[in-house]
């Protein structure tokens, strides 16, 4: 998963994949502890992937305002 | 004096130049013959003066000049009469030979025209033949050379009656008087002459003289015209008022045209031109009767002018019977004005045609100007309509094309304010984005750890597993198994005493 995660890098099908758990969650009327527990490993790893590569999206959006806002 | 005598004024004057005077005093002549050879001394003069002048000479020569006189007039008159007397007095002894010749000398002079009945004719080489006075019978023994008998054209016989021109002679061998003939023709009445003209009209026309197939054309703008007349007679006023000016060159030969001579002189003048290029002959003589005309009935003038290179156009007046010489012509008009107008006519011909073709040329060329004109025209006006749409399209296209700018320029614009504005709209969207995402991901972090059994562990619950699996129901175990309890930070293993089954 994590590997994949790495190399998606793409905050859509981060968001995509979350939205999966959270659906999956939402969709069991008894959550199979094993189970959900591996959803929430795989999530926490989307999240911090997510978060990781939400903040170079920032950075580089941060770049890229100043080079807006010094033309 | 000679003069004086003659009672004439201003003698010397009158008598000679002051350049035969001065040619006198030079050369100082001591005979007549020297007299002779001074220019403005002809012979009438010589007889006349010629004594008094050597007279008047010979006292200059001898130093006879009155004292203080430097004028030839002012020698004594009276030396210059003795003079003269004395040079008088001086008689020449002539030979025999010399005399007749200086009588021969005089005579030839004395050329006339002689009438008379021909009494013996003789043709041995040349012709000898006397004519005989028909009131008193006198007698004149005449001699005429076979050349000169030719070209007359008469068959001399006895009993004929003839005009003779000549001049008399005195034949040094035999010492008679002989008139020498160098022309004659008929003296006979109308009707012989109409005879002869007849016989003779006869005889060419046998020979195919006056056949229409011989005649040549007059050629089309002759330039080069000779002209035979003559000088004195009305006629050639007549043709030289009438010919006209297209640049003719008139070459003319005078002729006598009517007499004994006349027959000689236009044979002369035949003869001249038959040399000559010229591209057209004229012959032309005013009217008169059959005897006048007798010249151009002349055997011998119409086969000399039959033999001429050049058309030949005779302009000769006649009543009745129209003279061979025209007949032969290549072409005979009455009057030399008519002449002149067939002259004139292939030239005012080609006048007139200019004329026409001027016409012609000004009104075709009008017409082209005209239809070119008009094709300029309707040309300007295409021309025009299709400038001005052209020029309503150009607008067209211009104000379209402004508007096209306007547009254009007004997309410029927007673009300029979307990308003027796109920074701060795509920094607040994509920061607007970010902190969604933001949002979202801190949600479902929430989400999941919310699901997380863990959290469920913390809160004072625990999972019963029995050989691996999580217990759900009491149902699942018996009385005796082990059951492996997680809780949240550690494990317990127990084993059940008991099972009670809620109803």
């Amino acid at each position: 998963m994590k590997e994949e995660i790495k190399k998606k890098v793409n905050l859509t099908e981060v968001l995509k994949c979350l939205e999966e758990i959270t659906n999956w969650f939402d969709s069991q009327e008894e959550v199979d502890v094993e189970v959900g527990l591996k959803k929430v490993k795989d999530g926490a790893i989307l999240i911090k992937a997510g978060k990781a590569r939400l903040k170079e999206v920032e950075n580089e959006f941060e770049d890229i305002k100043k080079a807006l806002e010094t033309e | 004096m000679q003069a004086q005598k003659e009672g004439r004024e201003n003698a010397l004057f009158v008598i000679m130049h002051n350049k035969t005077l001065e040619g006198i005093a030079t050369s100082l002549p001591k005979n007549q013959e020297e007299l002779l050879g001074i220019k403005g001394m002809g012979k009438r003069k010589v007889q006349k003066y010629g004594a008094e002048i050597l007279a008047i000479v010979q006292v200059f020569a001898e130093g006879g000049l009155q004292e203080g006189a430097e004028q030839a007039f002012l020698i004594s008159p009276e030396k210059i009469e003795k003079k003269v007397t004395k040079n008088k007095k001086k008689e020449k002894v002539y030979s025999v030979s010399r005399f007749l010749n200086l009588i021969n000398k005089t005579l030839t002079d004395k050329t006339a025209t002689v009438k008379g009945e021909v009494s013996s004719a003789n043709l041995k080489g040349h012709l000898y033949f006397s004519l005989k006075d028909e009131k008193d019978e006198s007698l004149l023994n005449c001699f005429m050379w076979s050349s000169d008998y030719l070209m007359a054209g008469l068959e001399l016989k006895e009993g004929m009656e003839i005009k003779v021109h000549g001049y008399p002679e005195v034949y040094k061998k035999s010492g008679r008087l002989t008139f020498r003939v160098d022309a004659m023709e008929l003296a006979s009445d109308e009707g012989a002459l109409k005879k002869a003209y007849d016989e003779l009209k006869n005889k060419l026309e046998k020979e195919g003289l006056f056949a229409l197939e011989r005649k040549r054309k007059l050629p089309k703008y002759p330039v080069k015209i000779g002209l035979i007349t003559s000088r004195d007679g009305a006629v050639i006023n007549d043709f030289l008022n009438n010919i006209g000016r297209f640049g003719y060159q008139i070459i003319f030969h005078d002729s006598r045209v009517e007499g004994v001579m006349a027959v000689r002189d236009l044979i002369q003048a035949v003869h001249y031109f038959k040399k000559r290029k010229v591209d057209l002959l004229v012959m032309i003589r005013g009217g008169g009767s059959l005897e006048s005309l007798q010249a151009f009935n002349n055997e011998a003038l119409i086969r000399e002018v039959i033999d001429l290179p050049m058309p030949v156009i005779c302009g000769i007046g006649h009543d009745k019977d129209e003279p061979l010489l025209a007949l032969v012509a290549d072409r005979a008009v009455s009057t030399p004005s008519i002449v002149a107008r067939e002259i004139n006519y292939s030239w005012e011909r080609a006048l007139d045609k200019i004329r026409t073709d001027q016409i012609n040329i000004e009104r075709v060329f009008e017409r082209y100007l005209r239809i070119a004109q008009e094709k300029i025209e309707c040309g300007m006006l295409c021309c025009k309509g299709q400038y001005e749409e052209a020029l309503n399209q150009t607008n067209a296209v211009l104000q379209k094309f402004g508007k096209n700018i306007m547009s254009l320029e007004y997309v410029i614009k927007n673009i300029k304010s979307v990308l003027d504005l796109a920074p701060k709209t795509i920094i607040n969207k994509q920061a607007r984005e970010i902190r969604n995402l933001e949002k979202k991901i801190s949600e479902y972090n929430k989400l999941i750890n919310y699901q997380d059994p863990k959290r469920q562990l913390k809160l004072g619950y625990s999972l019963t597993r029995i050989k691996g699996k999580v217990v759900r129901s009491g149902r699942q175990v018996s009385q005796g198994d082990k059951l492996e309890v997680e809780f949240f930070d550690s494990k317990v293993v127990t084993e059940v005493r008991k099972v009670l089954i809620k109803k």
